[in-house]
């Protein structure tokens, strides 16, 4: 996937859960059905949280990267 | 004071009033098993504690209610108020005492078993005397839904905790490494063919990398009750000790019984079950129960 398919984009590193879930949420809320947001997520509980809770909402988690810096890049496409 | 003709001495043993240190006054403890209590009957007990006692009540640490400032001459109709409504009155002594849980997997993300309604169950069958064992101390019992533990299964004379058991599907693994990161008990590393590895010693069994997979590459393999045996707080605490992994939730009843049969037959008098588990040694105990 090129950088051009993001549709929209959250930088949630230093965000605590479950705010960074909730600003996911809201975002997709915004955006239209089948495009992509990509979101930045701290290691530790916000990896392990958010990603879940947005596949919980339906939406498709369709690539994790990990980033140099203890972060990871997630794109999600909206349901 | 002159006992009122209407009560009942052998409900009063039957437990569940707690004497007050003013002269002539009780609380009464109700049955509110793993604190789950509509908020009809909480208007219910707001309404007897107005009315019999002093309209203060006491949250419990083990999830119950008590009614404070209720004078002797007005249990009986307090009580029968309060069953009336459906209310029940709670243990004390050397009883099974009303079970706690979380409220597990229905209600919180975490939960991976119905702690709560096996606690329900659980407090169904056994409440009180224990379908008839006279025990020879009190026996408490707590359920988590999870390996949080939140309802402390191990301060418990008996525990169960929720557990799962993950397997990789490795076709569906996109080597994103989140579950790597997500285990908090290290036991999951990245392969060099990018497929993550497991070390089931270190595995806690916490399903935290089954929830945290965005591919569901991670599924459940079995999902079940840890036991947990003598644990206890007050003078001597002490954690209760692993009897079993994986117990199937349909089989929980029925250890517990076996539990309770041994800690009959083995317990003297006046004895916690986790003493009794000391003396007789765990290994004994888990060919005697299992
Ligand atoms: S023990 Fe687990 S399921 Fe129960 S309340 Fe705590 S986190 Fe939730
Ligand atoms: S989280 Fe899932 S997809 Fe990512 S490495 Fe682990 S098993 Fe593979
Ligand atoms: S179940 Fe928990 S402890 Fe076991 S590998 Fe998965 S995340 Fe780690």
């Amino acid at each position: 996937m090129s950088e051009n398919e993001i549709d929209d984009n959250l930088d949630l590193r230093g965000v605590l859960c479950p705010i960074n879930f909730v600003k996911t949420k809201l975002k997709l809320e915004e955006m239209q059905a089948g495009s992509t947001l990509e979101i930045l997520l701290d290691k530790g509980d916000p990896i392990a949280n958010v990603p879940r809770s947005v596949k919980e909402e339906g939406h498709k988690i369709i690539k994790v990267k990990k980033e140099d810096g203890d972060f990871f890049r997630v794109m999600i496409r909206k349901s | 004071m002159t006992l009122p003709k209407t009560i009942d001495l052998s409900a009063m043993k039957s437990g569940g009033l707690i004497k007050q240190k003013e002269k002539d006054f009780f609380a009464i403890r109700l049955r509110t098993p793993v604190g789950k209590i509509s908020a009809d009957h909480l208007n219910k007990i707001a309404e007897v504690s107005r009315k019999y006692g002093n309209g203060k009540l006491h949250l419990t640490v083990r999830q119950g209610i008590e009614i404070q400032g209720v004078t002797f001459d007005q249990i009986q109709t307090a009580r029968d108020e309060l069953e009336e409504a459906g209310l029940r009155i709670g243990a004390c002594g050397p009883r099974f005492r009303v079970a706690t849980a979380c409220p597990g997997a229905g209600i919180c993300p975490n939960g991976l078993v119905d702690s709560a309604g096996l606690g329900l169950e659980v407090d169904e069958t056994f409440f009180g005397r224990a379908e008839g064992l006279d025990l020879p101390h009190k026996f408490k019992v707590a359920i988590a839904g999870c390996t949080s533990c939140c309802p402390k299964p191990q301060e418990n004379d008996f525990g169960y905790q929720g557990q799962i058991d993950p397997e990789l599907i490795e076709a569906d693994c996109d080597s994103c490494g989140v579950c790597e990161v997500t285990c908090k008990e290290g036991a999951i590393v990245m392969g060099e063919n990018g497929l993550p590895i497991r070390d089931q010693s270190k595995c806690i069994y916490c399903g935290d990398c089954i929830k945290s997979c965005p591919t569901d590459a991670w599924v459940p393999k079995r999902v079940g009750l840890a036991a947990y045996i003598g644990g206890r707080f007050g003078r001597h605490p002490e954690l209760g000790k692993k009897l079993a992994d994986f117990v199937p939730p349909e089989k929980a009843l029925d250890l517990i019984r076996s539990v309770l049969e041994f800690y009959k037959k083995e317990g003297k008098r006046g004895e916690r079950l986790g003493v009794t588990v000391n003396r007789v040694g765990l290994d004994e105990v888990k060919r005697r129960v299992l």
